[in-house]
């Protein structure tokens, strides 16, 4: 029995409501009421109308089939990360420049449906008495509630059956459900649904997800640079060990001035941007060192500032979300043809090490197949 | 002129004051009422509760609810406070934010900041304003403390049946236990604060005290917590990297410790090794295939950056009156780091 995922994606709307199918059976809609309320306590049924108003947007796909149904084992737990950061990831790419809350901050469901109606105890019950917790934190590091029901009621094609349903929920639980300031958020035009699905697809065809976990930082980066309109030391500090973690995890020495040579070798797209690109990721790695030592990164910044010929904090924040989503495209496009590179990426490490010490010529030609089926170019 | 019955003798009178409500998620009581910094941290039962809350929030899982403590700092207030820009908000969150800050350096716990908190505004006049927002989520259902037990029930509704068994919804965060002796220290850590803002308010304090502040932030991935606390331990103790004749991170902590009167066994072998591990992979994304537990890296930083912070502030605001503020690489000497500038 496969169960179904249903992931919802806070503060995302559709404009027209309507339901867009994803790669791997995957859909992304706006959950019907009567299709939540199937998932939910049945007193729910008294918070229509706010559900309506709000129409939250899930990511619902089947998981792999498992040994028990009301619990996932390892591989179903996985497959439900995988559609979490897919449909998350593929939001922020869609979307760079609106926060959006990791998906785990809110409400998920899985739930196996059509199991026969199992008869009812001395008690009228149809459950069993007591479940052992689960102590699971996902990825992220968010700790998850989780409450597991059985539910006896119509099915799909109308017979009665049997359901368990184990509702996830984050700090937020049910809030950005139901609450009227969770229509705030963004608004998915039919062109951004299109480059949501278009993304979901190509992060789906790279296996996005836990075992592409160095590259799945990268999206981490992004989505913390997105989060606030001002630059937060952290950030900065997050987007470096993530490239850092793909340019050299070895920790070939000199350590900064390796960063600055592989990411000019990654992000230039021709041998003046190459040179110049090396002092610009050089001093990106001091401004990281500074701040994570522990200095005032007030001085920092204003000398990172001066290396990429920008002004205010808000410049050197876009220029840092602009290397985080290019790293997040190239990395898809790379894993999607390089299906059996690691979680580490070490084949993309050995390739991208071997184009940074070649002369330009032979760079942008081991370049190009580096960054091949990537959908956007600097500049 | 005939009186106009339909016009009363005297216009309504504008009744102003009222109570603000901030709510305290994660905090345990230890009396009925406690008094902190001029918030009154108080039980708020059912009825009072409701009276406060929409009831669309209250009305959800009553039966989880029922049970469970809730915690409100309330401050009364004379002014008029019928809008959510009203000043009352602002001033209840300085209070607040204050005691945040300082409870944080005072014992391990969770407090949320104020701009995820949803204050209440409750009028003399019978109206609420209450301050939402997609920062600002609720919490009512989130755990803090013990896992929360949650009942098994049978509930029927038109032609569904839901069975729920006893289970357990496991924690968000820990509590924070406040009572009568900590409300009195959070007091003191507050003063001690003010004294470093008058006497030094660009200190390289300010800046760890930030990042360790960030590092509670509830909303953010653990692996950004963490690299916060990681910027602060090198900021307190010194870096990883060792110079000649320099003591090494490890033994800074164990001096630290063991001034505050902690247990530092096998603490230095735990920095240089798991620690140093845990901050590699957050600094640099390295040894991926390592498993590591980085719950417990969180809860071991968290407390070593505490007493670090407080002996620092301590050791920072000891200084005569005609002396310059003392450095953080002053106050590393202290603890047997030898410190060169970074390159």
């Amino acid at each position: 029995m496969r169960p179904e995922f249903l992931c919802h994606l806070p503060f995302v709307r559709l404009e027209t409501g309507a339901v867009a199918p994803l790669a791997n059976d995957a859909r992304l809609e706006s959950l019907s009421f009567e299709d939540w309320l199937a998932l939910e306590d049945p007193a729910m049924e008294y918070y229509d109308r706010r559900y309506r108003e709000v129409a939250p947007v899930f990511v619902r796909g089947l998981l792999p089939d498992g040994t028990t149904a009301g619990r996932l084992d390892e591989e179903q737990e996985k497959a439900a990360e995988e559609i979490i950061e897919q449909a998350h990831t593929a939001v922020i790419l869609t979307a760079p420049a609106t926060p959006i809350p990791p998906p785990s901050l809110s409400a998920g469901y899985v739930v196996w449906r059509g199991l026969p109606c199992d008869p009812p105890d001395a008690d009228n019950c149809f459950c069993p008495p007591y479940l052992d917790p689960v102590p699971v934190v996902d990825d992220d590091g968010f700790q998850l509630g989780r409450i597991t029901v059985w539910l006896q009621q119509a099915g799909t094609g109308g017979a009665h059956e049997q359901w368990i349903v184990e509702r996830r929920f984050g700090p937020a639980q049910r809030e950005w459900l139901l609450a009227r300031h969770a229509r705030e958020g963004i608004v998915l035009s039919a062109d951004k649904v299109q480059a949501f699905v278009r993304q979901f697809g190509r992060l789906s065809q790279a296996r996005w997800g836990p075992r592409r976990a160095a590259a799945g930082r990268c999206a981490e980066a992004l989505t913390t640079l997105s989060s606030t309109p001002e630059l937060n030391p952290e950030g900065v500090v997050l987007l470096v060990a993530a490239l850092e973690n793909l340019v050299n995890a070895r920790a070939d020495r000199p350590l900064g001035d390796t960063f600055a040579r592989r990411c000019a070798a990654w992000f230039a797209e021709n041998a003046g941007e190459r040179m110049r690109d090396v002092g610009r990721f050089r001093r990106l790695y001091g401004t990281r060192s500074e701040i994570l030592h522990g200095t005032d990164p007030a001085t920092a910044l204003r000398d990172m500032a001066s290396a990429i010929d920008a002004t205010p904090h808000a410049e050197i924040l876009n220029w840092l979300r602009l290397h985080a989503w290019l790293a997040v495209d190239y990395l898809i496009g790379w894993y999607a043809r390089h299906a059996d590179d690691d979680a580490g990426a070490t084949q993309f490490q050995a390739a991208l090490a071997q184009a940074a010490n070649e002369t330009d010529e032979e760079w942008k030609n081991q370049r190009a197949r580096i960054v091949e089926g990537r959908t956007y170019a600097r500049g | 002129m005939p009186e106009d019955k339909a016009v009363p003798a005297t216009p309504p009178t504008k009744v102003d004051g009222g109570t603000v409500y901030l709510p305290a998620h994660a905090l345990r009581l230890a009396a009925e009422r406690i008094a902190c910094h001029g918030l009154l941290f108080a039980r708020v039962d059912s009825e009072e509760w409701s009276a406060i809350e929409s009831l669309w929030m209250t009305d959800q899982e009553l039966d989880l609810w029922r049970g469970v403590e809730r915690v409100f700092a309330v401050m009364p207030y004379a002014e008029d406070a019928s809008t959510e820009s009203s000043t009352i908000f602002g001033r209840a969150f300085a209070a607040y934010g204050a005691i945040v800050e300082a409870a944080r350096l005072v014992a391990p716990g969770t407090w949320i900041d104020t701009v995820h908190l949803v204050p209440v505004a409750a009028g003399n006049n019978g109206f609420n304003v209450r301050l939402t927002g997609p920062e600002r989520p609720r919490l009512w259902a989130a755990v803090f403390g013990d896992p929360l037990k949650v009942h098994g029930r049978r509930r029927a509704w038109r032609n569904r049946v839901e069975c729920r068994p006893l289970q357990y919804h496991l924690p968000h965060g820990p509590a924070f236990l406040l009572d009568e002796s900590r409300a009195r220290i959070i007091e003191t850590v507050i003063g001690n604060l003010d004294n470093l803002r008058k006497l030094a308010p660009d200190h390289g304090w300010w800046f760890a005290n930030r990042a360790y502040q960030r590092a509670h932030d509830l909303f953010l991935p653990r692996r950004h917590r963490l690299t916060a606390l990681f910027g602060v331990l090198e900021a307190i103790y010194g870096p990883f990297r060792r110079e000649p004749c320099d003591a090494g991170l490890g033994v800074a902590v164990v001096a630290a410790l063991e001034r505050a009167g902690r247990d530092t066994s096998n603490l230095s072998a735990y920095v240089e090794r798991e620690l140093r591990q845990a901050r590699n992979r957050l600094a640099h994304g390295s040894d991926l295939a390592v498993s590591i537990d980085f719950a417990s890296v969180e809860a071991n930083l968290l407390e070593i950056v505490r007493t670090g912070l407080n002996q620092s502030l301590d050791w920072i605001c000891g200084c005569k009156d005609s002396e310059a503020p003392r450095t953080l690489g002053a106050f590393q000497l202290t603890i047997g780091r030898v410190v060169a500038e970074e390159d």
